[in-house]
C-alpha cells in the first residue's frame, strides 16, 4: 500500500504558484488562480476521505483550463512533462 | 484463511433503486456485501422524487378533483387545505417506504458504509478513512443536478425539486425553469395549492420529449389551472430584488424579466460520476459511465446501473437494470438488458403515461408508421366522470406491429401497461382489438384505438 499524506491547502497553493512562476505568469494574476483553485479543490475534497495525488492533479487542471492553458497543461501533464 | 474485515464479495456504491435492490439481490445469493451511500440511505426515489413526490401529488389531486365536485352535487364550497397535514402525510409515506433507513439492509446482512466513495484502484474504494476492496463492484451513484449556465445562481437562493419537501408552506407565486417531466408536477402541485406559476421550457412546447398532441392537451390543462406557460423560453439569469427574485429570460429574441417570490429549476440531472473512475480504469463521458450490454464498465470485474449509465432517469429502469447486472455479477455474465416495454409516466392530473417510440423518434429515423389518436370522449367513462382533457395514441409499424403508445387519461400510468406488454410480446394491434376489454372504463380507449389501426 503507498504511504499516504495528509492534504495541504497552504502546500498546493505553493505548488501551483511555483508553476506559474516557471512559466512567467504575472505573480498578482498567479496568486488569484492559485486562491480560486485552492478554494475549489477545498470544496471538492472536503467529504472525501481519501484521495490520491492524480486525483487532485485532475480537480486542478479542471479548474486551471478556464483561467491559463498553459498552467492546466502542467497538471494535466503532472509526472509526464521531463 | 480468515477474510479481512474490509474485503468483500461485492462494493455498492448508492443505496438507490438501482444500488439497493442490488444489493438485497445479491446478499440474498449468499454474498457478503458493503453498500456504500453518501446522503440518505434509499437515494432519490425513497427520499425525493419518487415517495415524497407522489405523496403530495396525490393530496392535490384529490383537492382538484373535490374542487370540481359541484356538479355532481357534492358541495365544495368550504374545500381547504392544511399544508402541515399535507407535508405530514409525505412524512408517513416516506417512513412506511423506508426512506432514510439503513434497517433493510442490515437485516439482509449487509454491511452499511456511510460516506462518500471514492475509488483508489481497481479494487478498492475508499470512504472516509477506510479503504474497502472486493473482487466487484457495482457503480449505482445516480445523478446530479444539470449545471444549467444561468448566471446569478450563487447569489440567489433558488430552489431544486427535492427543496420542495422542506416547504412549511406554498410561495405566493413561483417561476418553474424547464417543462419536462418533473418541471410539469411541480408546476400543477404548486397551482393546485394557489400559487401563481409562471413555467419556462426552451423547446416550443410543454413534455417536449412526448409527442406533440401530449403537449397540446397539458397545455390546456395548464391555462384552466392559470398556469402562464412560456414555451421557446431561455431563463438566462436571476438577481435578487429586495426580498423578491428577478427572472431574466429571452422570448423571441427579446430580454423579459419578472419579478416572483420563489424559482425552481427543473432542468434535469446529469450522471454523478465524480468517484475517481480515473483511478480504477474505467471509461465514462457527459453522458454517463460506458457499459456494454451486459453492463460490464471498461474494468470487466465493475458493473454499472442505474441514473449513472445516462439514458431516461426513472426507478423503473434503474431497478430493471439492477436485476441484470446482479445476475452478471453472481453468475458469469451473459443477461442483456431488455429495455422494450419500459414505460414512463408524469404524474399530472390526468397523468401522461408513454412507451415505446413516440412519432417525432419514428420521424427522424425515417420510420414508417401508422398511427391513431382517440380522444377520451369516445368512451362511456369520460361521459359518467366527465372528464374530456386527453387521449390514447398507438404507432404501429406498417405491418400493425404495435411500437409505441402515449396515453393522457385518468390513471395513465396502470392503462399503458397493457401497450409495454403488447410491445415486449411482439403484438400486434389486432391482438389488442381482439381481446375483450371493460367497456365503462378507461381501458376501452386502447381496444378502440387497436381496433382502429387494424
Amino acid at each position: 500500500m503507498k504511504k499516504t499524506k495528509a492534504y495541504s491547502s497552504a502546500a498546493l497553493k505553493q505548488q501551483i504558484l511555483t508553476d506559474a512562476k516557471s512559466l512567467k505568469i504575472a505573480e498578482h494574476w498567479a496568486e488569484t488562480m492559485a486562491d480560486k483553485t485552492v478554494k475549489y479543490v477545498d470544496d471538492w475534497i472536503k467529504d472525501r476521505g481519501t484521495v490520491t495525488e492524480a486525483d487532485i492533479n485532475r480537480v486542478v487542471h479542471n479548474q486551471l483550463k478556464e483561467l491559463n492553458a498553459d498552467l492546466a497543461y502542467i497538471y494535466k501533464n503532472r509526472g509526464k512533462i521531463l | 484463511m480468515a477474510r479481512a474485515k474490509n474485503d468483500f464479495d461485492l462494493i455498492v456504491i448508492g443505496s438507490g433503486a438501482a444500488g439497493g435492490a442490488s444489493a438485497l439481490m445479491a446478499a440474498g445469493a449468499g454474498k457478503k456485501v458493503a453498500l456504500i451511500e453518501a446522503h440518505k440511505w434509499g437515494g432519490s426515489s425513497l427520499n425525493y422524487t419518487g415517495v415524497p413526490m407522489d405523496a403530495l401529488f396525490h393530496a392535490t389531486h384529490l383537492l382538484t378533483e373535490a374542487a370540481e365536485g359541484v356538479k355532481f352535487g357534492i358541495s365544495s364550497s368550504n374545500l381547504r387545505y392544511n399544508y402541515p397535514t399535507i407535508n405530514n402525510w409525505k412524512n408517513v409515506a416516506m417512513r412506511r417506504a423506508g426512506a432514510g433507513s439503513k434497517k433493510a439492509f442490515e437485516d439482509a446482512g449487509i454491511t452499511c458504509v456511510k460516506g462518500r466513495a471514492h475509488f483508489l484502484g481497481s479494487y478498492q474504494v475508499g470512504v472516509n478513512d477506510v479503504r474497502l476492496t472486493a473482487r466487484k463492484i457495482l457503480i449505482a451513484t445516480g445523478a446530479q443536478p444539470l449545471d444549467t449556465g444561468i448566471k446569478g445562481l450563487h447569489d440567489v437562493n433558488f430552489m431544486t425539486p427535492d427543496s420542495i419537501l422542506d416547504l412549511i408552506r406554498p410561495p405566493r407565486t413561483i417561476f418553474v425553469v424547464g417543462a419536462g417531466s418533473t418541471g410539469c408536477e411541480v408546476a400543477q402541485y404548486f397551482a393546485e395549492l394557489g400559487t401563481k406559476v409562471l413555467v419556462a421550457e426552451v423547446a416550443g412546447r410543454l413534455l417536449p420529449k412526448e409527442d406533440e398532441e401530449v403537449g397540446q392537451v397539458m397545455d390546456n390543462c395548464f391555462n384552466k389551472l392559470g398556469i402562464k406557460v412560456l414555451t421557446q423560453s431561455r431563463v438566462v439569469a436571476l438577481e435578487k430584488d429586495s426580498v423578491s427574485k428577478k427572472v431574466i429570460f429571452m422570448r423571441g429574441g427579446q430580454e423579459k424579466s419578472v419579478r416572483i417570490d420563489e424559482v425552481i429549476l427543473c432542468t434535469g440531472s446529469t450522471p454523478a460520476t465524480d468517484l475517481g473512475l480515473e483511478n480504477a480504469g474505467i471509461k465514462y463521458g457527459a453522458k454517463g459511465i460506458k457499459v456494454n450490454k451486459n453492463l460490464q464498465t471498461s474494468m470487466k470485474h465493475i458493473f454499472a446501473a442505474g441514473d449513472c449509465i445516462g439514458g431516461d432517469s426513472s426507478t423503473e429502469k434503474a431497478v430493471l437494470e439492477a436485476a441484470v447486472a446482479v445476475s452478471n455479477l453472481v453468475h458469469r455474465p451473459k443477461a442483456v438488458v431488455e429495455y422494450a416495454g419500459l414505460s414512463r409516466i408524469t404524474r399530472t392530473y390526468p397523468e401522461v403515461a408513454s412507451v415505446g417510440a413516440t412519432e417525432d423518434d419514428c420521424i427522424r429515423r425515417d420510420r414508417k408508421i401508422r398511427k391513431v389518436v382517440v380522444p377520451l370522449s369516445t368512451v362511456e367513462a369520460s361521459n359518467t366522470s366527465d372528464f374530456r382533457d386527453g387521449f390514447v395514441k398507438i404507432i404501429t409499424d406498417r405491418n400493425r406491429k404495435i411500437i409505441g403508445a402515449s396515453i393522457v387519461a385518468p390513471r395513465a400510468g396502470i392503462l399503458i401497461q397493457e401497450i409495454a406488454m403488447a410491445i415486449r410480446l411482439g403484438l400486434y394491434a389486432s391482438d389488442i382489438a381482439d381481446t375483450p376489454h371493460i367497456a365503462s372504463d378507461w381501458g376501452e380507449l386502447i381496444r378502440i384505438a387497436a381496433r382502429r389501426l387494424s
